[in-house]
């Protein structure tokens, strides 16, 4: 790991200077993620208590199981991983391009109109107002201000990235920057034509399926995937194995990602040319996940025995074997032999829990507490909170997967079976989703680890400027800190 | 790799690429289609919702009813969706001509509502399903839906209304649905995809070489 006293022989910044230009904004984004992270769980984990035990608050419109559901993925989705994706973007493109973040107030004016657009979207939902397809329920209104709040942090990332000083891209660059521009073009495509100006019939669940399906695999994955490819090398004290391999995963990604969308209509109402193209592209996706794989592997292999190890190998690790078991099993759900089992069923739920907490929310995570620890307090990275926040991850994300793959498999039986009366083939997963909500209750504890963490940290770290704020404020300095940050 | 703008062309050429092939071209073809005129009938198929089945759609959608029940019904042999009932051929692009939005749904915890106006025509017992599944279906996992109804304590020898659902369902009340209800109840019961058509007939029974036809569309 740099040393934050590192300096740069071609500009003269210090690691200290540009941490700091990033501090506001990527605090922001970061406690913003963490408090998503929280809210979004305790929102999932009422959901799965509600599907089994379905009369819990039914008088209150807002926490019907139909609404609080979606609100909770709109809250992970965009609240908390994207979030941290976000301040991934902004910091690793000022620290790899050896630059201040360049207009920093405007990225901080951005990762604030982002939580105000997730809030408005996750109440909406609550109110009523879903779009009404999958993961793209946040109205038109939420969504356009999640747009506005995007392209201020952009414009920030996009400017200090042109302004860099270290002209090389690094491969996390790469995932990136991709990232970045996936996002606008999905958003305006998706809101478009399936809720702004709707496609006639079943095109509308295409459109939705091109967005649901390109978050996932183009900004999320992405995003996780360019921390990875950020953080892999640090924690093994060795440059990234090979740069060929990954630009062959990255291309893979970027090329096979978006045509793979249909995959997820297995068994709809469309011609079948459609559904095959998303099934092959899902196939093809197998080369991405195992290009990182090879290149995880033998990064790790070579690593330095002594090698200081990072706290974020952990969360990177599992993340990493996450990402190979969603890329497999997603492929294993569109087998024609055992696809009509699977379709419809628990199984995919388990997959996007799978690729959100176990691949996705390890990576982002291992990478917020490394960022925090360079911006904020290297002794965030120390406490015990990572501890319980990596286990209880682990066998929360494990849990729910497990469950629901499994309850899902156990499902397609009984539902294919018209022998088996609907009640009872309902109530055979019962038992699945009272594991699932037991792991939704292991990863709400890990995520306010987590949550305590960063505000521990952030808050010890920036005792000065807010007594500096509070002073300007009110004329008054904040008697709380001010001894703190006169120390 | 180090050009940005190569990074940004390549992503760019990608999305343009899936976009074409997966929205633009088959937007091309079933994006285009138009309800098809069923000669025995003389009606178009599939029919434009009435007001009170339209608002009940959207009704629908903000309850999120599609989180748990889908409206696609698969060919036999992927599935026992028509084994079980739930439609007399699979679902089709063009059984969607007239949804707005289009609900297909993802994830079955309850049963596919493709036919549910066919397989359950009754008003009254949706509402009471809605009300309560568990008073028709005993262990149903379904939320109850009570703040789409107007719940009254019933006094001693007072008549309920008219428009109150049976005694039964909540001794003692009378429970008046609210026009949420009444329109989310017509539109399940305008759910039908059951019209043979020319790209989705009935399945042949193997039992039956009389096979239902389906009737060619008027050009």
């Amino acid at each position: 790991m740099a040393s934050t006293s590192q300096q740069s022989s071609a500009t003269g910044l210090s690691d200290e200077q540009i941490n700091r230009s990033c501090r506001a904004a990527v605090g922001i984004l970061l406690i913003g993620a963490a408090t998503w992270a929280v809210i979004g769980l305790l929102l999932g984990l009422l959901s799965s208590i509600k599907m089994h035990v379905p009369g819990l608050w039914d008088l209150c419109p807002w926490v019907s199981y139909g609404r609080v559901r979606p609100a909770f993925f709109t809250a992970i989705i965009f609240g908390f991983l994207s979030q941290i994706g976000l301040a991934s973007v902004l910091w690793m493109i000022a620290r790899l391009g050896r630059v201040l973040l360049a207009m920093p107030a405007l990225a901080v004016g951005g990762a604030v109109l982002w939580n105000v657009a997730v809030l408005v979207g996750v109440l909406q939902i609550m109110g009523g107002m879903s779009t009404g397809f999958p993961l793209m329920e946040m109205p038109r209104h939420a969504a356009s201000l999640l747009l506005g709040g995007y392209t201020l942090v952009a414009l920030s990332a996009f400017v200090t990235h042109r302004a860099r000083v270290e002209r090389n891209l690094y491969i996390s660059h790469w995932f990136l920057i991709s990232a970045l521009f996936a996002f606008p073009w999905l958003m305006s495509v998706g809101y478009m034509l399936a809720v702004v100006e709707p496609l006639r019939g079943v095109m509308q669940s295409v459109a939705g399926a091109y967005f649901a399906n390109g978050v996932l695999h183009l900004w999320i994955a992405a995003l996780a995937l360019g921390a990875a490819y950020y953080l892999l090398p640090k924690c093994a004290g060795v440059p990234t194995h090979s740069r060929q391999t990954a630009a062959f995963g990255f291309w893979a990604l970027v090329i096979c990602a978006n045509w793979s969308a249909t995959s997820q209509l297995i068994g709809g109402p469309l011609p079948r040319w459609i559904i095959s193209a998303g099934i092959s592209a899902k196939w093809l996706l197998l080369l991405s996940a195992a290009a990182y794989a090879a290149n995880y592997l033998q990064t790790t292999h070579k690593a330095k025995s002594g090698t200081q190890r990072e706290p974020a190998h952990a969360f990177v690790f599992f993340g990493s074997l996450c990402y190979c078991i969603w890329t497999l099993l997603e492929i294993l759900g569109t087998l024609p032999s055992v696809s009509p089992r699977l379709t419809f069923t628990l199984y995919h739920q388990g997959l996007l829990h799978l690729a959100l907490f176990g691949f996705a929310g390890m990576i982002l995570s291992g990478a917020a507490y490394h960022i925090s620890s360079q911006v904020f307090d290297a002794s965030i990275v120390k406490g015990g909170f990572i501890r319980g926040h990596f286990f209880l991850g682990v066998f929360g994300a494990g849990l729910i997967a497990f469950a629901y793959v499994l309850g899902g498999y156990a499902q397609g039986a009984t539902y294919n079976d018209p022998a088996v009366p609907m009640t009872d083939a309902v109530r055979g997963v019962v038992k699945f989703i009272g594991m699932a909500s037991l792991g939704y209750l292991l990863l709400l504890l890990s995520q306010l680890f987590f949550l305590t963490a960063l505000v521990r940290g952030v808050l010890g770290a920036t005792a000065q400027e807010r007594a500096a704020f509070c002073a300007w404020c009110c004329g008054v300095p904040d008697a709380g800190n001010k001894s703190r940050a006169q120390a | 790799m180090n050009q940005t703008p190569l990074i940004f062309l390549g992503s760019f050429a990608a999305m343009a690429a899936s976009f074409w092939g997966l929205v633009v071209a088959p937007q091309n073809t079933i994006g285009r289609q138009q309800a098809t005129l069923i000669q025995d009938t003389g009606a178009y198929y599939p029919a434009s919702r009435t007001g009170s089945a339209e608002a009940g759609a959207q009704v629908y959608r903000a309850q999120g009813c599609a989180e748990c029940h889908t409206q696609q019904v698969r060919p036999k042999g992927q599935g026992g969706d028509i084994d079980r009932g739930w439609g007399r051929r699979r679902t089709v692009a063009e059984d969607y001509l007239a949804d707005q939005p289009v609900q297909i749904g993802a994830l079955r915890l309850g049963p596919d509502l493709s036919n549910i106006g066919r397989r359950q025509p009754d008003a009254t017992y949706h509402l009471q399903n809605l009300y309560n599944s568990r008073l028709l279906k005993p262990g149903s996992l379904m939320p109850r839906y009570t703040y789409l109804f107007d719940v009254r304590p019933l006094g001693e020898g007072v008549k309920p209304s008219e428009a109150a659902l049976p005694a039964a369902t909540e001794p003692g009340f009378e429970v008046i649905p609210k026009p949420e209800a009444i329109a989310l109840v017509a539109y399940l019961q305008s759910l039908a995809a059951d019209v043979p058509l020319f790209s989705a007939p009935f399945p042949i029974a193997k039992t039956n070489a009389a096979a239902v036809v389906a009737p060619a569309p008027k050009q």
